[in-house]
């Protein structure tokens, strides 16, 4: 009797501990199909990439998880009739029509769809090669509702305003871009106009653009982002690292092949009432203030003995050795009027006009709503309109 | 009419007095050994990094009324918690992140961290059976009454695809403000109840060793709670000892 007790007195947490462990270990399922069914990169093999591209570095997109569209940007003199992109999917993706097939891009834009793994899922894709457009009248009237893929489509919110700009051939194009794809994260629930970001029917000229500072809510608190600055710039939002790194959010500027000497444009600004630190603790005495500049600057950098496209973000978009001129709006008094404004682009170095033919600078034009609402500094209720904003170049002076 | 009563409650008190006589009383302490787990994992976890309990002790006393020569009814009240840490690898996990009101949700592609804290008050009901004076194997339903709950975590290193398994991307990184944290007490039963299952070994005297496995049959969470996809279930064993005191 007693060898029998002292048997079961060790074997049977052996086996009750065995059990558990099979429970939670052994249960591990087969790993079902990917449903992921992103473009990651697009790109162009040719023997012929100087006909059809400036530069070599112009011949791979790579494509934001938000993007529908791929842009490729080639010489007004490129001849788009059989072309052939590649791409690289996500794990198991499949693309139709192929990756590699030829088609004819002349007449704009080929649709691709890409379909998931477990065929449960498909996104669509436009690709385009296009010259790039040198944009430099802005009067914010192409702006629609977009809806946030942050939010289903049953639902009837998660719509926020964006800017398109119109090209040389007259389709529309991303140009301009804001945070608001970052403020439905904390915020999914809020209507367009609650936005940091969004449209007025009443600008200087037709609609204008209102830049409002944001409280972010509980959710944008827990986060460590308890305001969200309006902003308006040309580039690109990367919703992706907007928890991790938003200084890496914006990505600032698009080719630009003349030299900016003025900015121009109408605003109208009112700081808000009470300034806050990037934990939403006041900050007595502290007036908040908008923030009004642009950037001209080479857009290729040295990495390994090759010269590698490259793009400002928000910790370097005022500092970078790249930087070949900067016009910046110092004295941005508030107004509740509309207020004429012009600034001058001062030159650090000087500009090669062969690169600047060949799309190796880009631009950008950057509004906020507080001026240090990158880091979470501002005042909610900061506000600042803009309207009708106008790039001088050195040959349109003329 | 006095007379009836006061003979009734007399016959009750020498009846409930005879009633005691041959119950046995026990103490036990142990610690909780399990998992607050689905009924098989779903596809989305892919790795189980780390599994551990956490201070899951459980004291109790037991009452057997015997019934026949070796069978008896059990009823006993226990203190305990049934706790668990775990990390693991996901793909295509469902979560979402509430605060006031709004959430972001979507599907995870990264690691994720889940702890789960339930102390409780149980009660088991449990058929008793004394194959020898050594050994009695027990089996019935119980209840616990939850004292205190948590169920947290967060998701990191890794991605959120929001809404949908496709949609836009946003990393989570591994500190408190970029990871995703969540956090769901309030939407935790606050009652379980389920069967339990056991054998108590007299080892030296009065003294012995038990084994008991209680298996959940109700999840942790309301019905309508819906971002934890599965519906999970407390199941434990509880490795101790007891000691007859009566």
């Amino acid at each position: 009797m007693k060898k029998g007790s002292l048997g079961s007195r060790q074997f049977l947490p052996i086996i009750i501990a065995c059990c558990m462990g099979n429970l939670v270990t052994s249960c591990v399922k087969d790993e079902e199909l990917n449903s992921e069914c992103d473009i990651e990169s697009a790109y162009v093999h040719t023997a012929k990439a100087t006909d059809l591209f400036f530069s070599e570095n112009d011949t791979i997109v790579n494509v934001l998880s938000t993007a529908n569209n791929i842009v490729f940007y080639v010489r007004r003199t490129a001849d788009l009739t059989s072309l052939s992109p590649l791409f690289r999917l996500t794990e198991g993706a499949t693309i139709s029509p192929e990756s590699g097939s030829a088609h004819d891009f002349s007449h704009g834009p080929v649709v691709y769809t890409v379909t998931s793994q477990d065929g449960q899922w498909t996104r669509q894709y436009n690709v385009q090669f296009k010259v790039n457009p040198n944009l430099m009248d802005f009067d914010f009237e192409n702006y629609v509702l977009e809806k946030s893929r942050y939010v289903s489509e049953k639902e009837d919110y998660g719509f926020y305003y964006k800017w398109n700009e119109i090209d040389s051939e007259g389709k529309v194009m991303d140009y301009w871009d804001s945070g608001n794809a970052g403020f439905t994260l904390s915020n999914s629930k809020a209507k367009a106009e609650e936005y940091p970001t969004m449209m007025i029917p009443d600008g200087y000229e037709g609609a204008g653009v209102k830049l409002i500072t944001r409280s972010t809510g509980m959710l944008g608190k827990t986060f460590g982002k308890p305001i969200a600055a309006g902003n308006l710039f040309i580039g690109e939002f990367d919703v992706m690292q907007s928890m991790t790194n938003t200084l890496k959010t914006t990505k600032f500027g698009r080719p630009f092949d003349r030299k900016p000497m003025k900015l121009t444009g109408y605003y109208k600004y009112k700081p808000g009432d009470v300034f806050t630190d990037k934990n939403f603790k006041t900050i007595e005495n502290r007036t908040d203030s908008g923030s009004i500049y642009s950037v001209f600057y080479r857009n290729e950098m040295k990495v390994n003995d090759r010269m590698e496209k490259m793009v400002l973000y928000g910790d370097d978009v005022q500092t970078n050795p790249n930087i070949v001129a900067l016009a910046k709006f110092d004295d941005l008094k508030p107004t509740d009027e509309w207020t004429y404004f012009e600034i001058e682009y001062k030159y650090r170095q000087g500009v090669d006009e062969d690169i600047l033919n060949k799309l190796g600078y880009n631009l950008t034009v950057v509004f906020s709503s507080s001026r240090s609402g990158d880091t979470f500094e501002g005042a909610v209720g900061s506000t600042l309109y803009i309207d009708k904003v106008r790039i001088i170049c050195d040959t349109t002076e003329e | 009419m006095i007379l009836t009563s006061l003979l009734i409650l007399s016959s009750a008190s020498c009846w409930s007095q005879g009633f005691f006589n041959d119950v046995k009383v026990s103490a036990r302490a142990g610690y909780n050994i399990g998992g607050t787990a689905p009924l098989g994992l779903p596809a989305s976890i892919r790795k189980i990094n780390k599994f551990a309990i956490k201070s899951n002790f459980a004291i109790g006393v037991d009452a057997e009324k015997p019934i026949s020569s070796k069978w008896g009814v059990m009823l006993g009240l226990r203190f305990e918690n049934k706790g668990m840490e775990t990390d693991a690898t996901v793909k295509k996990y469902y979560m979402e992140i509430v605060k006031g009101g709004d959430s972001m949700k979507g599907y995870f592609y990264g690691d994720n961290f889940t702890r789960v804290k339930e102390w409780m008050l149980t009660v088991p009901v449990q058929a008793a059976f004394n194959p020898s004076d050594n050994v009695r194997l027990k089996f019935g339903p119980y209840i616990s009454f939850l004292t205190a709950k948590d169920f947290s975590g967060y998701a990191y290193d890794g991605y959120l695809r929001g809404n949908t398994p496709v949609g836009p991307k946003v990393d989570l990184g591994n500190d408190e403000s970029t990871r995703g944290n969540y956090d769901f007490p309030d939407d935790m039963r606050s009652l379980h109840f389920g069967l339990n299952l056991g054998a108590d070994v007299r080892v030296y005297k009065k003294l012995g060793v038990f084994a008991d496995l209680a298996w959940g049959l109700n999840g942790i969470f309301k019905k309508d709670f819906k971002t934890v996809e599965q519906t999970l279930y407390p199941i434990y064993a509880t490795l101790g000892v007891v000691y007859q005191i009566k």
